[in-house]
């Protein structure tokens, strides 16, 4: 035990006296926030007032108080325009415009939406829910504001009326190539390719390195036992990339507002602390996962060029798993969190999408948790072999 | 006489791999390094193991200080069997060579400290022992210089230094002064012979003749991984000079003259 603690002390103290591995610790952190925050500054540079063009099918009596009491509430300087449509051809029609940008939102309301509503207040139970379904363009910033602000005022009344209608729809957006999605797409792979990068600034060098220029073996003279080499390395380790990590993580945190242009429009959807907190866990685990991962290759190798070398391979192969959530829709099922480092990109895609499960990021977690105890146990065992340590 | 150490019949093969047989352009793919080698060394004594290149002395150190071990055989290292407690051995050996390096991002003065700790040297003692050997071997000059920004002499006291930070009863040294040019060998030379004045029980290999005659007391040659003669210094220059003696039995064993 005290002679991990005195290996955790040496690695530690190699990195906080080195300032070039403490700069680039940080940077990954920084790099991420100047990008998405330029970028942010860039597309969403919001007018002072907008304009919603709406239009609405069997509008409900509510939904223009319901709207009407939003926008004249002190701080909304927004106004819109109403377009009430009569046959389902003509919402088919208006669908198109929304995807042309010519419309920001379309609200659909089942024929007898208020009766409906009316007759449950009165204590009778309608065999079907009344339905609202409401259409956006995610691309398009102004559509995703107003849709925003609906849904959220309806949610607001329907769970007041204990969940009596169905709030239905989605984003009509199918082109893929708008700036916005992509740039929330490629947050999970960038994640993943800066944690590894945060793996690879120390490990290759710490233990390849160590080996190749022989002052490993001075420390396999002394008493301390293998494993004790293996975990006080890897704690260290861990350590310092999730520095790294944690500089990333506030990198996404301080970039996610704008990347979602949440910042205007008096609503606000912020994330709870509980999911920062989840998403700190998850990153912090998947560094330590990528540490592991990287101390194995580099006990492997020869030298640190071919620790480096492997390792990159590897960070390729993670970055194409941190791609996948660019391709499509991500799996949901329970099973997809057991697989260790995809299960992260679908926890960052979730916590992206404002669609986490706190069950999900759990199971990454211990699932992460196990395969680094794994890889300790094996790095341990190829400190022992003398083939590892000292063959040529 | 007490005996520091015993090896026991080791024998160490090495598998060669499909590449190193193409670069020795052979075809075993087995290596014998060390056959059948059992010697013993006694304290307060330096112990040469003299060979030719490849003859399997580092193996052997190799083995007597647990950083490998053998296939078959014992050793005996100040009580303790390298097979079967090899973390106890490592308590109470020091093992020098030119392989084993410090790390020169490091000061001498850190590493020492460092090393004391994974040794268990308590900190006061630790303190008083740096200080002294520091002093002693010169190093106080440079104690809070980088490793790498020190001369080879230099690192090569400290890593001498450093290599006996818990006052160690017996001291493992493999080819303590190859590769040095002759000031520093000599640095390594009168350190070896302090050593031996201080009472140290030290084993170390080498294939400078006149190193081993100069300093040790009891002599082995290793051939091709046997131990072909083992006796006092004294006893094998009776006759003649090590070196001589070296030719004649290489000759008898190889069947050839050279
Ligand atoms: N890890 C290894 N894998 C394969 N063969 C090895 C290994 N280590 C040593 N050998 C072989 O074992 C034999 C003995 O090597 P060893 O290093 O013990 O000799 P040595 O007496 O120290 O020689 P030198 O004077 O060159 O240092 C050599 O033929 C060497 O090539
Ligand atoms: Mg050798």
């Amino acid at each position: 035990m005290k002679s991990i603690a005195i290996i955790i002390k040496k690695e530690l103290r190699r990195f906080f006296t080195d300032r070039r591995l403490l700069i680039s610790v940080f940077m990954p952190g920084i790099m991420i926030y100047l990008l998405y925050s330029l970028i942010g500054n860039f597309l969403f540079s919001t007018p002072q007032s907008q304009e919603y063009k709406i239009a609405v099918q069997n509008p409900s009596a509510t939904f223009q108080t319901v709207l009407d009491g939003y926008m004249q509430s002190e701080e909304v300087k927004d106004t819109y325009s109403l377009t009430v449509i009569e046959s389902d051809g003509q919402a088919e029609e208006k669908k198109k415009e929304l995807e042309n940008k010519e419309l920001d939102l379309l609200v659909i309301f089942s024929a007898d939406f208020d009766e409906k509503l009316a007759l449950y207040m009165q204590g009778v139970k309608p065999e079907q829910l009344p339905v609202m379904q409401v259409y956006y363009n995610a691309l398009e910033q102004s559509s995703q504001s107003i849709y925003t602000i609906v849904t959220t005022l309806y949610d607001a009344m329907e769970s007041s009326l204990a969940n009596v209608f169905e709030v239905a729809g989605g984003n009509v957006a199918t082109e893929s190539d708008g700036f916005a999605y992509m740039l929330s797409t490629i947050l999970p792979m960038l994640i993943m390719v800066f944690l590894f990068q945060g793996s690879m600034m120390m490990t290759p060098e710490s233990i390849a390195g160590e080996k190749e220029r022989g002052t490993f073996a001075t420390m396999l003279v002394t008493p301390v036992s293998r494993s004790a080499i293996a975990v006080g390395k890897i704690i260290a380790l861990s350590l310092v990339a999730s520095l790294s990590g944690l500089s990333s993580f506030l990198g996404v945190i301080f970039s996610l507002p704008k990347m979602a242009g949440m910042s205007m429009s008096g609503l606000n959807i912020a994330y709870g602390f509980g999911d920062y907190l989840l998403l700190f866990a998850n990153i912090i685990v998947l560094e330590m996962l990528f540490v592991a991962l990287v101390s194995v290759i580099s006990a492997y190798a020869h030298s640190i060029k071919e620790a480096t070398a492997y390792s990159t391979v590897l960070m390729i192969v993670v970055m194409l798993v941190g791609m996948v959530s660019m391709v499509g829709t991500l799996p949901s099922a329970l099973w997809v969190y057991f697989i260790p480092v995809f299960n992260a990109v679908v926890v960052i895609n979730q916590i992206v999408t404002f669609s986490v499960s706190a069950l999900g990021v759990a199971l990454t977690i211990v699932a992460n948790l196990v395969c680094v105890a794994l890889l300790v146990l094996l790095l341990a065992k190829m400190f022992n072999n003398e083939n590892i340590i000292f063959g040529k | 006489m007490e005996e520091i150490l015993r090896a026991e019949h080791l024998r160490k093969t090495f598998k060669i791999s499909a590449k190193q047989r193409k670069i020795e352009r052979t075809e075993e793919r087995c290596k014998v390094a060390v056959n059948d080698v059992s010697f013993s060394a006694y304290r307060g004594e330096v112990f040469g193991l003299l060979g030719p290149n490849g003859a399997g002395k580092t193996t052997t150190l190799r083995i007597l200080s647990t950083l490998i071990g053998a296939d078959s055989g014992d050793a005996i290292v100040c009580g303790c069997s390298v097979r079967k407690q090899p973390e106890e051995v490592r308590k109470h050996i020091g093992f020098m060579t030119s392989e084993l390096k410090l790390e020169s991002f490091f000061t001498p003065s850190y590493l020492f400290d460092f090393f004391s700790e994974l040794h268990g040297v308590p900190k006061e003692k630790a303190m008083q022992r740096k200080q002294e050997l520091f002093r002693k071997f010169g190093i106080d000059r440079f104690a809070e210089v980088k490793v790498g920004d020190l001369s080879t002499g230099m690192k090569q006291k400290a890593s001498l230094v450093i290599s006996i930070v818990q006052d160690p009863e017996l001291i493992i040294f493999d080819e303590p002064t190859n590769g040095l040019d002759v000031l520093t060998a000599k640095v390594v030379t009168d350190f070896l012979i302090e050593l031996k004045n201080m009472g140290k029980s030290i084993i170390l290999s080498t294939h400078i003749f006149s190193l081993a005659e100069k300093i040790c007391d009891r002599i082995g040659i290793i051939v091709d991984g046997n131990m072909i003669k083992e006796d006092t210094l004294a006893a094998i220059t009776e006759k003649r000079s090590l070196e001589e003696e070296f030719f004649a039995l290489y000759a008898q064993i190889k069947g050839e003259n050279l």
